[in-house]
């Protein structure tokens, strides 16, 4: 929508030299020009790398042909606004929006939960897992080898002992147990875990690291960071409650929003409010109520989907 | 929630009590789903109240039901992608053990490709994947299209000019 207009001079010679690059008919003599060009000045370099960039993005599984058929396609915006059919034909796709930012991952996992919804599944090995909502966990299970990938969302998982580790993978590293309690999330900030009730190692690039009993922990493509956590209420959303002691409004109201379609808006002064108490996730209308009645805020509503917070 | 809704709450609140029922409606009436409709059109007002732009907005139901539209547009081109990568992962054994991962990764690698082709045509599209994914040099694209080199070129730097555009937002 707001795309830049038209790219800036240097920019055009820069897209001029990779045309020409990608040809196939550069010489030699050409070849050098440009790289004459390209390290003449900054503005050059940094214009040709935004390209290859974009170029570098090309996936050679695009070369299969379901998917070149289907980026090849015309499929113009104008073509599909006049195309009444091509609308309806997207009636299947709920939830897309639940997760703005990685609205895909649910599709490859084998277990997922939408908004307001928990599931708890027994697995090959007795293990116990719960899903929060929201959240998507690919299971491999077999003779050799108990992995989980979480893709998204919030899992508690009571582990079986058993001869393999029991690991679960996240976009930001591992954790692998014996056996024992755990709650482990995914967020745009990091995996979190908690070790409810035994030990395990969390890996996160080259690091690893020991997490004890009753210890958290925060990692992502920064590093590895200890966190605070209360044992009893780490879990507490397995049974439909959320438990915060001394925290920040707006987390509680993240909490909500997997439970909750619609908008919470929530404004600066609010989100700071520190907040303690237990609240029920499976009714957030009656939890806002109460909030409402025990904290300096007002709590307006233009319809059911549209919730405005703000410090009274 | 994005700050961004923060800075003009009441002409926000104002533009959501007379016009989101409206356009729930509408879309309900387009999709047939009362569930989507409820999504497109939280997801619609959620990009309405990024614009920087909203003060000057005359008829906020036009502007809301051409975000709307560009919503279901990219709704509907994911879902291709998804399928048409499904189908891909399916016919060729070498990409299935990939991770969950590394998928979506890619799947969101072919989604910001497909945003970078948007609006060009087939030919030049077509051209560009020669080009990217099979090497072919010009003059073969120009064969394989049945179209002059030079129009090859021309194809080529529409698709390198919107990669740009798109490289230099990101």
């Amino acid at each position: 929508m707001s795309k830049p207009i038209a790219p800036d001079t240097v920019a055009q010679q820069a897209i001029e030299w990779m045309v020409h690059l990608h040809s196939g008919e550069m010489s030699d003599a050409q070849r050098s020009d440009f790289e004459r060009w390209r390290a003449e000045h900054h503005s050059h370099e940094l214009a040709c790398r935004r390209i290859e960039k974009a170029l570098g993005h090309v996936p050679q599984v695009a070369a299969e042909p379901s998917l070149r058929k289907t980026l090849n396609g015309t499929g113009g915006r104008r073509q599909f606004l006049t195309n009444a059919l091509a609308i309806a034909t997207i009636v299947s796709t709920g939830g897309w929006f639940y997760n703005r930012h990685t609205p895909l991952t649910g599709l490859l996992a084998d277990l997922h939960t939408a908004t307001g919804e928990r599931t708890t599944t027994h697995l090959a090995d007795g293990s116990v897992l719960t899903l929060n909502a929201r959240s998507s966990v690919d299971v491999k299970f077999d003779a050799h080898r108990r992995h989980l990938y979480l893709t998204k969302g919030q899992i508690y998982i009571d582990a079986q002992p058993a001869r393999t580790p029991l690991v679960i993978t996240t976009a930001d590293g591992e954790i692998s147990m014996h056996s024992g309690a755990f709650t482990v999330s995914v967020r745009s900030d990091g995996t979190r875990v908690a070790a409810l009730s035994q030990a395990a190692q969390i890996s996160a690039r080259n690091l690893s690291t020991q997490l004890l009993t009753g210890q958290g922990v925060l990692f992502n493509n920064q590093g590895i960071f200890p966190r605070q956590i209360a044992v009893n209420s780490e879990s507490a959303w397995v049974n439909g409650f959320i438990e915060v002691n001394d925290q920040p409004l707006g987390t509680l109201i993240e909490a909500f929003r997997d439970y909750r379609t619609g908008i919470v808006r929530v404004s600066p002064e609010a989100a700071k409010l520190r907040v303690s108490g237990v609240f029920p996730l499976d009714n957030t209308d009656y939890a806002l109520e109460a909030l409402a009645q025990t904290m300096p805020v007002v709590i307006t509503r233009t319809s059911g989907y549209w919730v405005s917070i703000s410090k009274s | 929630m994005s700050s961004a809704l923060i800075g003009k709450p009441d002409l926000l609140t104002e533009i959501f009590r007379r016009d989101y029922r409206w356009l729930a409606e509408r879309l309900r009436y387009r999709l047939g789903c009362r569930f989507n409709a409820e999504d497109v059109a939280s997801e619609s007002f959620l990009q309405l109240s990024t614009l920087s732009t909203l003060e000057g907005v005359r008829e906020p139901r036009a502007m809301l039901t051409t975000i709307a539209n560009r919503v279901l547009y990219e709704v509907s081109r994911r879902k291709a992608l998804e399928k048409a990568y499904l189908q891909a992962l399916a016919s060729a054994p070498e990409h299935v053990h990939t991770s969950p991962e590394e998928q979506h990764l890619l799947l969101e690698s072919l989604l910001a490709i497909d945003k970078a082709l948007d609006g060009l045509s087939s030919k030049a599209r077509q051209a560009f994947l020669y080009s990217q994914l099979d090497g072919m040099t010009y003059a073969q694209i120009a064969v394989k299209l049945g179209v002059s080199a030079s129009m090859v070129r021309q194809y080529m730097t529409k698709a390198l000019t919107q990669c740009y555009l798109v490289a230099a937002q990101s």
